[in-house]
């Protein structure tokens, strides 16, 4: 009997075991969305607390058992964000001096930590020169690649609201891109500046 | 279709989500225009990038050891007991509203020795069982009642002299805000649950200035990613967030202060905590009136509120604010820069009421008057049927839009309608360029200058009365959700 069945027949460390095989891939999901280790830790108690209630929900084979817990944990994650406020993305703990290292740091080059610091800070303001309906929607469409159309549904907005909320995201970053290449130095920008 | 046209639906192309029409008039215009060409890489470009970051940044975040064991520590549910969540809460907000008072009564103290009104703030948004409240009559009562006999809100009330109810605000169905006055001249307001019969959040308000959220007062995309707001001199604040700290036990007031510095701010809580506001050229532009800190599970959240200084003048620029335990700094959060304003030399909220054929608009102003505005006052215009002589080329039916310290078009979108029947305009509303109304106007518009563009119909001549619908979005200007964007739509606008 495979993992599936015997979670469904009420075996505890069957479920157990599904558990510690999904557990990372159900917390990418909710950083990806909340944007937050903690609240993102929360999600996952609670996703698994809600799979383990929905037992009998699950009809598929063990092998569709992945996707169906992404779908769940997709929309638990975007409903939790809504409840608390559209806290889409606080990508704060990165911040300069918190930065986490990669445990493996002593057999990389300090260049090679710097350049990685240096990557993933540049990441961090990527992310967060976008507000939270910008955000939404472009993590739901290039992570998570879902059509305009189950964006739509999902964020209970309209199918041209996507639309124009994802062109407008676009622009708003590369306007970010000019800003900072503008105060670095490192390009000409042709915007008006600050008065 | 136009360069501005096609790289509207750029984004849409990409993702494969546009019509085959739309997809034949893409594929022959970027065939010959190498402008859009470009513009379609850098889109793909900045799609790719995001996603990289999202990767990148989810990829920095482990689940910790810890998450992990409570994970199986909940499960099965039924089997797990949740209590000690709300006593734990409870001891945590009664002692977080006793330091309050303390503080409370240091306030004259600090108003003299340092900047204008320093008060910090413990909001604490954890659930506080009371008694039982049975047969309310209305929502008012019990609204009342349910804070009146809450702990917490009673403590908060201690000193505040004799406490009456201002008013009772509806939240829903089952939630209201009972907002009372002090004797003191202050506000205590209690978000309840009439339900559940619990106190879910308690805030305490200082009169003096309107504090606004920074989406309200952002201003100036042009400052790119960075918020950049606009405060009125004595009368505006805006409350912004702060870093967040891990640790409960790091939520508690010992001798706190806040001193200001040259370069802005210092916040002391407690023996461990501090946060430190650095602002660039800082010349005493805004003021550190309030600080809140806020428990939320283990983490403590915070906001500040900045008021523009009654004499200010100037900008404040690149706010920082930094968080440190035990002097190491451990979150960093940028606020952007403010702004602030001795006085408008036309007021920052205007509403397009009605369209003249006369070189002007109506406007109706904030605070419910009628103002005839001459069409280069304000950020953005509309001239009917007069253009600007030594803008336009085209004669009469041209429509000139300015739009000022905005650095780009790419995100207005004007549309013209044609008068119904009655002479009133039709009831027009649209959520995308793409959206059509039988009473549309063909137009063309045409970039004439970084701060102008001209309308012009596509042929003959503009409809008499028609209606011009204006839809701005840009960085700070969100328009509102599912509302249709027509006459009438309220955008702040930067006056001169």
């Amino acid at each position: 009997m495979d993992l599936i069945k015997e979670w469904q027949a009420g075996n505890a460390e069957a479920f157990e075991a599904l558990v510690n095989h999904h557990q990372n891939m159900v917390f990418k999901v909710a950083c990806s969305v909340l944007g937050n280790t903690q609240e993102s830790e929360d999600a996952v108690q609670e996703v698994f607390i809600k799979v383990h209630q929905s037992a009998d929900k699950f009809c598929g084979e063990e092998r569709e058992f992945s996707a169906w817990l992404r779908r769940i944990t997709l929309n638990h994650c975007i409903n939790r964000s809504r409840r608390n406020g559209n806290r889409w993305q606080s990508f704060e703990e990165i911040s300069e001096l918190g930065v986490k290292l990669p445990k493996d740091t002593l057999s990389i080059s300090p260049a090679t930590v710097l350049e990685e610091d240096e990557k993933k800070e540049e990441a961090r303001k990527l992310l967060n020169s976008l507000n939270d309906k910008h955000y939404a929607v472009m993590v739901l469409r290039y992570y998570h690649d879902l059509s305009y159309e189950e964006i739509a549904q999902k964020l209970n907005i309209p199918i041209g609201t996507v639309r124009s909320r994802l062109s407008n995201a676009i622009k708003v970053l590369q306007n970010a891109r000019k800003f900072r290449y503008q105060i670095r130095g490192e390009g000409k920008y042709e915007g008006e500046t600050i008065p | 279709m136009k360069c501005h046209d096609i790289q509207q639906l750029l984004v849409a192309y990409l993702d494969g989500e546009i019509t085959p029409q739309e997809k034949v008039n893409i594929e022959a215009h970027i065939g010959s225009c190498e402008v859009c060409e470009n513009e379609l890489n850098d889109i793909a470009a900045e799609q790719r990038a995001f996603r990289e970051a999202v990767e990148v940044v989810c990829a920095d975040m482990t689940l910790s050891g810890e998450a992990k064991a409570g994970i199986h520590s909940r499960l099965p549910i039924e089997t797990q007991p949740r209590a000690g969540i709300v006593e734990r809460g409870k001891s945590k907000m009664i002692g977080g509203l006793k330091m309050l008072r303390e503080l409370i009564s240091r306030q004259p103290k600090w108003r003299t020795a340092t900047v204008g009104v320093i008060l910090l703030v413990l909001i604490v948004a954890l659930s506080m069982v009371i008694p039982s409240l049975n047969g309310k009559p209305n929502v008012v009562l019990a609204a009342e009642e349910i804070a009146r006999t809450n702990e917490a809100f009673t403590y908060a009330c201690t000193g505040e002299g004799k406490v009456t109810l201002l008013q009772v605000v509806e939240q829903s169905d089952n939630e209201a805000t009972a907002i009372f006055t002090t004797e003191k001249g202050n506000q205590i307001a209690a978000h309840v649950d009439i339900k559940s019969e619990e106190v879910k959040k308690i805030i305490l308000k200082f009169p003096g200035v309107d504090v606004f959220l920074p989406e309200k007062k952002i201003s100036n995309p042009a400052a790119g990613d960075w918020a950049y707001i606009y405060l009125l001199a004595g009368e505006e604040a805006v409350r912004i967030d702060g870093p967040v700290l891990q640790g409960e036990e790091f939520f508690v007031l010992e001798n706190p202060g806040v001193h200001q510095t040259d370069n802005g701010f210092e916040v002391i809580a407690n023996s461990h905590v501090s946060y430190s506001v650095c602002i660039d050229d800082f010349e005493e532009e805004i003021e550190l009136s309030e600080v809140h800190m806020c428990l939320e599970g283990d983490t403590i959240e915070s906001a500040f509120i900045f008021a523009a200084a009654p004499s200010g003048d100037g900008v404040a620029h690149n706010i920082s604010v930094k968080a440190a335990i035990d002097g190491i700094v451990v979150d960093q959060k940028n606020a952007g820069s403010i702004e602030v304003r001795g006085e408008w030399n036309v007021p920052t909220e205007v509403t397009i009421s009605r369209l003249s054929n006369e070189e002007s608009i109506y406007l109706d102003l904030k605070g419910g008057n009628r103002e005839e505005i001459p069409f280069m006052d304000f950020a953005f215009v509309v001239d009917f049927n007069s253009p600007v002589k030594d803008m336009d080329e085209t004669g009469n039916n041209t429509l000139m839009v300015y739009r000022r310290f905005w650095s780009e078009w790419a995100d207005t979108i004007v549309k013209v309608y044609a008068a119904d029947r009655a002479g009133e305009g039709p009831d027009v509303a649209f959520v995308s360029p793409n959206d059509h109304h039988p009473d549309e106007v063909a137009i063309i518009t045409e970039i004439i200058s970084e701060d102008t563009i001209r309308v012009s119909p596509a042929s003959g001549s503009f409809p008499s009365g028609s209606r011009i619908v204006l839809k701005l979005h840009y960085g700070g200007i969100e328009l509102p959700e599912g509302q249709p964007i027509q006459e009438g739509f309220t955008a702040k606008v930067l006056t001169q």
